[in-house]
């Protein structure tokens, strides 16, 4: 059994009107999973449903309402400046819009290049860059372009690498595969079953491609307005919607 | 940056005001560095001369030589706009960041004061402030920094909260970059269109400025020339001192121009929602 790397337990997070205060909805309620090192949980849902305001929620970019989230059992909002600060690079997240992912008036090697660690030299952070636009399947000179001058598919590539680059210990994938077509999705599979093995990284997994799920998790939850089922297989998502 | 500089260059307005802009360096830099002659000595002989071939653009009531009164004043009236707009974007810039990245009640404390200084009636104060006690440079600059940073202000405040919620700057903070690396990395190239444009509209808004308080006599004091100075004295002999009125007029048009068209094509051309799809 692989330690215990995220608890997350009962967190609810509401959103409130600005205008009028005392209208409030649940961007996510009583949501409770964990995941274990190197292992992936796999998160299926429609638009609205609360996945984003999730990822938001475990990278404490939002603050939750109630409920605790639990990282190697330490609950994070104890954590110092420095931890906080250690705990996001360990848990990197590829947003699902990646036009926006990326700084417009930087180049990609600029966009990327930053998140490396200070402990390595200016010609190992080129080293590591190189390799893993490589691994990527892209071209090295991709990194002296633009945003604007990449296709979606690139984009959406140079975002995944960029979470790579801190070396992280659990990444948060947001529709990963939206922007690209069946061979790169198959490409990018295999680069992430890769990862897994090579880095020891774990997922968790949201998507609408709901046959992808069955290479990748070893549980399925489905979330439905601000609320998180778990789910024995990715067919019964399907029943789940039918009933 | 090759592709702004590109984009930049073929940018209309920026070229017009960059040849416009070399005619200002000319006149205001270069000639009174390298033409002879004191610009306050006076030829009670030679008063209300047309232009001719020694004095180009004629002499004043005193007979002083108006181009070269026009080029040192257009020098120091240069240097007063451009080192007051410096100030102003500075301070527009701390305190538009500052009440964008700040939580709610700093921000509303820091855009009521921006208001507040919004609704001051300019001219009343300067009036004020400069009327009283000795006249100084530094305490024009001052004066006119101080009053003219909240649009700057509105502006960044606007542009660092739509950069806050974007996704590169939060997968930014999930890379760990500290505050300042996020500053300059990303809030600052994606301020950079604002605060250029915002510092060229300003230097062509503060050169008029500065003329008009000049031209009430509130502004650069004698010897110091300036180029509302000049106007102000035009003022007194309008019919026999036409000359002056209508080159100083053109001098302050020249200055005010070249920095709109630049500002204009450095707006255009930053536009970063350009570099967006």
């Amino acid at each position: 059994m692989n330690n215990l790397l995220l608890n997350v337990a009962n967190i609810s997070l509401v959103n409130r009107n600005q205008i009028l205060k005392s209208n409030q909805s649940f961007a996510l309620k009583d949501i409770s999973f964990s995941l274990a090192e190197n292992n992936s949980i796999s998160l299926i849902g429609d638009s609205a449903s609360g996945k984003t305001s999730l990822i938001m929620a475990l990278l404490k970019l939002k603050p939750i309402s109630s409920g605790k989230i639990f990282y190697k059992g330490k609950d994070i909002n104890l954590f110092s400046k420095t931890e906080l600060v250690q705990y996001r690079r360990n848990i990197q997240p590829v947003f699902q819009n990646y036009e926006e992912s990326l700084n417009p008036l930087l180049t990609i090697q600029n966009n990327l290049y930053y998140g490396f660690s200070n402990r390595l030299t200016k010609k190992e952070k080129l080293l590591k860059l190189n390799n893993l636009v490589n691994l990527m399947g892209l071209n090295n000179n991709i990194l002296s372009k633009l945003p604007f001058q990449l296709s979606g598919g690139e984009k959406q590539r140079i975002t995944i690498i960029r979470a790579l680059v801190t070396e992280p210990e659990m990444i948060i994938l947001d529709e990963p595969f939206s922007s690209l077509d069946v061979i790169n999705q198959e490409k990018l599979l295999a680069v992430f079953q890769q990862i897994k093995s090579e880095f020891k990284v774990s997922y968790i997994f949201i998507t609408h491609k709901i046959p992808l799920i069955k290479y990748f998790s070893d549980s399925i939850f489905s979330i439905n307005k601000g609320k998180m089922q778990k789910l024995e297989n990715y067919r019964a998502y399907e029943n789940l919607k039918n009933d | 940056m090759k592709q702004i500089i590109n984009e930049i260059w073929q940018n209309r307005n920026f070229k017009l005001g960059l040849i416009l802009l070399l005619l200002v360096i000319i006149f205001s830099a270069i000639l009174p560095n390298i033409l002879p002659g004191d610009p306050n000595f006076q030829n009670m002989e030679k008063c209300y001369t047309k232009p001719t071939s020694q004095h180009i653009c004629g002499t004043d009531n005193l007979g002083r030589d108006i181009f070269l009164r026009l080029i040192h004043g257009s020098g120091l009236s240069l240097k007063i706009s451009l080192t007051t707009s410096l100030f102003s974007v500075l301070i527009g810039l701390t305190i538009g960041f500052i009440s964008g990245s700040s939580p709610k009640s700093i921000d509303y404390i820091l855009m009521r004061m921006t208001d507040l200084f919004f609704g001051f009636p300019k001219y009343f104060l300067f009036i004020l402030v400069l009327g009283f006690g000795e006249f100084s440079l530094l305490k024009l600059i001052i004066v006119l920094s101080i009053f003219s940073w909240m649009e700057t202000a509105k502006m960044v405040r606007s542009e660092t909260h739509y950069i806050n919620s974007s996704l590169f700057v939060k997968s930014a903070i999930c890379q760990g970059l500290s505050k300042s690396n996020l500053f300059f990395i990303h809030y600052l190239p994606n301020l950079a269109g604002i605060l250029i444009s915002s510092y060229t509209l300003q230097v062509s808004t503060i050169i008029l400025v500065e003329s008009g308080i000049s031209f009430i006599g509130l502004g650069v004091q004698s010897p110091n020339i300036s180029l509302g100075t000049i106007l102000n004295q035009a003022r007194y002999f309008p019919y026999d001192n036409y000359t002056l009125i209508i080159f100083s007029g053109l001098f302050i048009l020249l200055n005010v121009s070249t920095f709109h068209f630049l500002g204009d094509g450095l707006k255009a051309t930053t536009n970063k929602e350009k570099f967006q799809k």
